[in-house]
């Protein structure tokens, strides 16, 4: 209800000559102030079934008392809400307490003009009233507008078993007016149910709505209902004791449960989209209650999930205490939907529409509309290579659409050309591909969107395969005491990376033997290097380095080679056979000193079996001395020196022969040396002094 | 006759502990390795052994097979065949360079930084400051070399080439000089006056007659070159850390890597 304050007042004599001696004056009062009223006022505007109250102030202004003798109004909607009773004597204005109030309602039905005749003794007034564009609101199933500041009362309900009560917003005007705000506020009342504001209505246009009570206990609840300006109570009054078992159903709508009428809007979806709502339900009883029913009956929506019927739902202390029923829709032509879902006995009608304003995208050579937030997967590319989608923008619906934007984001994606925004008529289409170049033999992840739908993009990156590789010697003779190296060359050129090792790993041939400490690789770590691969090479890059040396050592056996590169195995091995003693030059020394002659000679023996030693002396002329060849065993000597040595089969002999008389004649000396494969000689080493 | 008076004994000391007798791996010189430690090396051609440190951060070495020459960042010190320090002086940093007597018992260092020659000799470090007149003629010294116990040599790079400057060591005087046709710098001059430097193909072995022979290798961009044992030259790559042995024996030349120390 809008209350306007006007004072009647009779300082102005000209406009309320009512006696020489006793001037009355008409004030209208806004509450504040008393502004003089003229012949004519035009009040604040009401909506229909609204009341606007118009208050009047009259004094006497003249200089002795004035006597109001008739109040009265003539007019449609206008009525004396209150007034002083008749005869009613003015003193002399002095202020506030001496002036006489009267109050005017105006109340339109309609949406029409409105004028009234305000009589003040013998004083005419014009009062003109002014009906607002307003929706009217009345009670589903009555044509009754609902004043402004009227109840709406929900009667007795019992908690638990909550009342809707629809109410139908109209317009009866001859323009298009808007609602901006329709809330409702109480505790135990929630809504608007089934109507967002704003509302826009055209002439004779309604929308409806509900407004739950649902009393949580048995005492009274009043709330509130405003739409637009207007403002209405309610009221309801909550009864007995709950219902042992009663169920309520919820649309959760973000993080918030809203108790639902018998009609829910899910809402719009393009084509080919799905919205899906989701849905609580609650035993709001205080005993069990069993889920027994749950269908859904309608093209389009589908339940997507719900618990298995029957479901027993405690009484409701919280969301865990809850059933959940989360429905889809997903329109596949452009109409409207219903479908009805039914809890037990409580059937919703749950509404939807097909958006007629989004593009359906396809891709490929389907016809199947994309769903928002559907994948599509590029499948398995090579890097260096690519893998073009076709995508689809169609127009199904009958009038012209336009797309604002399309973009694509991911690595490794890219949209094709697009001329944007692009008008897409009914029944056309538009055409644009999406590249998908693997940047790396990863997955990638993409998006395409169009306008404020997206898409998920996938694809699998592969990395090429490295070419196949072997392992390559430098010589592949196997013997001790060498120096050999390997190369890793590659079947072709490589088009991509790749790591591993090459391992180095001996196996003895020597009985009582486990290794040989000198068998490894050259540089780098004893006996593993890294091998990598980079595109463009035709040989893999050992160490840093395009081959790597290693020594064969001084130990029979064989030297086996792995290279672990990109998951691939090869092996390669270097048998080391077992030979005779291999004797070194470097090693011979035979020299004179006074009283002795000291021999030295080396090599080495990869069989750790010498075992027999021979020298024979010759003299200047290189005759061999007359004593012969003097043998010595030295088998448990070289056991117990390969047992100890940490040198493989190195090893060199140092001999002393004490001499008795001049050892100046002794010009040479022959080393005789065997082991189990046969005699090794150093011949002929010249004694030095 | 005479021969008939000699006697050879037993052979039973030839196994026995004794120094000069018995079972032991073959030693190949002395080397320098990646670590800055100074190692001798065992084994024969194609197969080495590092045996361990015996000095650590040496700057330049070399080893005549009997005697050695290290050179730390503040010393410079003579070495036996088993790596014991036989004598150290004090010396200036830097690199120094090394020559030995036919012998391989008395050696020549050459320090760059302070100019200074030292000699070893009768189990001595001797040391000689080359004056400036006589350092004026030659160039920037690449390898030294002792051609006698009175005659040392220094190799020079001068703009027209390497050169062989003589000189007596006492007192200091250029004796004579001559170019060395074709020879590039590094180089390293043997006690045999035979001069090991590379070329395109790798290593070249001059005799003091002038004959050659040339050991293919493939060597590293920048190296440097060290007398490791009577006929053992090592050459280090300046690079990484990769080190290689060339066998100089008549008839035997080669070409090896040393295995890396410290892995």
């Amino acid at each position: 209800m809008i209350l306007r304050l006007i004072l009647l007042s009779a300082s102005f004599a000209a406009l309320l000559p009512f006696s020489a001696q006793a001037q009355l004056q008409l004030f209208e009062f806004d509450g504040t102030n008393d502004t003089p009223v003229g012949t004519v006022l035009i009040i604040a505007a009401a909506a229909p079934g609204d009341i606007v109250v118009t208050r009047f102030h009259v004094r006497d202004t003249g200089s002795g008392p004035a006597v109001i003798q008739i109040v009265s109004v003539a007019g449609a909607g206008f009525t004396i809400q209150s007034a002083p009773s008749i005869p009613y004597t003015l003193a002399p204005y002095t202020g506030a307490a001496s002036e006489a109030e009267i109050d005017v309602a105006f109340s339109p039905a309609s949406v029409a003009p409105y004028s009234a005749s305000l009589v003040i003794n013998s004083t005419s007034f014009i009062l003109q009233g002014t009906v607002a564009s307003a929706a009217v609101l009345s009670l589903a199933g009555s044509n009754t507008p609902i004043s402004s500041g009227a109840t709406v009362n929900f009667g007795s309900v019992a908690p638990g078993s909550p009342v809707m009560q629809g109410l139908i917003l109209t317009n009866s005007s001859n323009a298009t007016i808007t609602v901006a705000t329709i809330t409702v506020t109480g505790a135990d009342f929630t809504g608007p149910i089934g109507l967002t504001a704003p509302v826009q209505l055209t002439p004779g246009e309604t929308a409806m709505f509900q407004i739950s009570f649902a009393p949580q206990s048995g005492t009274s609840a009043q709330g509130v209902l405003t739409v637009g300006q207007q403002t209405f109570n309610l009221t309801g009054q909550g009864t007995g004791s709950p219902a042992p078992a009663q169920l309520q159903i919820f649309q959760i709508v973000g993080t918030t449960d809203t108790p639902v009428g018998a009609l829910v809007n899910v809402g719009t979806a393009a084509l080919g989209d799905t919205v899906t709502t989701r849905f609580h339900v609650r035993n709001t009883g205080a005993g069990p209650a069993t889920l027994q029913t749950i269908s859904l009956a309608g093209d389009g929506f589908t339940i997507l999930s719900s618990p298995p019927v029957p479901y027993t739902l405690s009484p409701y202390v919280g969301a865990a205490s809850e059933a959940e029923i989360d429905v889809t829709f997903t329109p596949t032509i452009a109409a409207s939907y219903s479908a009805a879902l039914l809890i037990n006995t409580t059937s919703i009608t749950l509404l939807g529409a097909a958006s007629s304003s989004s593009a359906v995208v396809t891709v490929g050579t389907s016809t199947t509309p994309l769903t928002a937030g559907a994948t599509v997967n590029f499948g398995s590319v090579d890097v260096g290579s690519e893998q073009v989608e076709s995508f689809l923008l169609s127009n199904p619906s009958n009038a012209g659409i336009t797309v604002a934007s399309v973009a694509v984001s991911g690595t490794g994606f890219t949209l094709s050309a697009l001329t944007l925004p692009a008008q897409i008529g009914s029944g056309q289409s538009l055409p644009f591909q999406v590249t998908f170049t693997p940047q790396s033999g990863t997955v990638a992840e993409g998006t395409l969107t169009v306008d404020t739908r997206t898409f998920n993009l996938e694809g699998q990156g592969l990395a090429p395969l490295l070419p196949a590789a072997s392992i390559a010697f430098t010589s592949t003779v196997g013997a001790s005491g060498q120096q050999n190296s390997i190369s890793i060359p590659l079947a072709k050129v490589s088009e991509a990376n790749g790591t591993g090792t090459l391992t180095l790993a001996f196996q003895s041939s020597v009985t009582g033997v486990s290794d040989d400490p000198a068998i490894q690789f050259l540089s780098g770590p004893l006996r593993i290097a890294t091998v990598t691969v980079s595109p463009g090479d035709t040989s893999a890059t050992i160490g840093g380095q395009s081959s790597i040396a290693f020594q064969t050592g001084t130990t029979a056996g064989t030297i086996k080679f792995t290279l672990a590169l990109n998951n691939t195995t090869q092996q390669a091995t270097l048998t080391i056979p077992p030979t005779m003693i291999n004797l070194d030059e470097d090693t011979f020394s035979a020299v004179r000193l006074y009283g002795s002659l000291n021999v030295a000679f080396g090599g080495f023996d990869n069989t750790y079996s010498a075992s027999q030693l021979a020298f024979t002396f010759y003299d200047l002329t290189g005759k061999e001395l007359p004593q012969g060849a003097i043998n010595v065993s030295a088998a448990s000597a070289f056991k117990q020196y390969f047992n100890t040595t940490q040198a493989g089969g190195l090893f060199q002999v140092l001999a002393e022969f004490p001499v008795t008389g001049s050892t100046t004649l002794i010009g040479y000396v022959t080393a005789q040396i065997t082991n189990s494969l046969g005699a090794s000689t150093a011949q002929l080493i010249p004694f030095g002094n | 006759m005479k021969l008939l008076m000699i006697t050879l004994a037993s052979l039973s000391m030839v196994l026995s502990a004794a120094a000069q007798s018995g079972i032991r791996p073959p030693q190949l010189g002395f080397a320098g390795t990646a670590d800055g430690t100074l190692r001798p090396i065992y084994g024969v051609a194609g197969n080495f052994i590092l045996g361990r440190p015996v000095q650590d951060k040496v700057i330049s070495e070399a080893f005549s097979g009997s005697v050695g020459f290290l050179k730390t960042e503040t010393t410079l010190e003579a070495f036996g065949k088993q790596g014991q320090v036989l004598a150290t002086t004090d010396a200036a940093k830097g690199p120094a360079l090394f020559a030995f007597s036919l012998d391989g018992l008395a050696g020549l260092a050459y320090v760059p930084s302070s100019n200074k020659l030292v000699e070893w000799k009768a189990g001595q470090l001797v040391a000689h400051q080359v004056t400036t007149s006589f350092h004026s003629e030659l160039g920037t010294v690449v390898a030294v070399a002792l051609p006698s116990a009175y005659e040392g040599s220094l190799i020079v790079q001068r703009e027209d080439g390497i050169w062989e400057v003589r000189f007596s060591l006492s007192p200091e005087r250029v004796a004579s000089q001559r170019a060395l046709v074709g020879v590039t710098a590094p180089v390293v001059v043997l006690a045999s006056g035979e001069l090991v430097y590379s070329d395109e193909q790798g290593i070249v072995l001059r005799k003091p007659d002038n004959s050659e022979v040339h050991i293919a290798a493939h060597l590293p961009v920048k190296f440097s070159l060290q007398q490791m044992d009577a006929e053992w030259v090592q050459l280090s790559d300046l690079a990484i850390s990769r080190h290689f042995a060339i066998r100089l024996a008549s008839g035997r030349e080669g070409f090896y890597e040393l295995p890396e120390a410290g892995k």
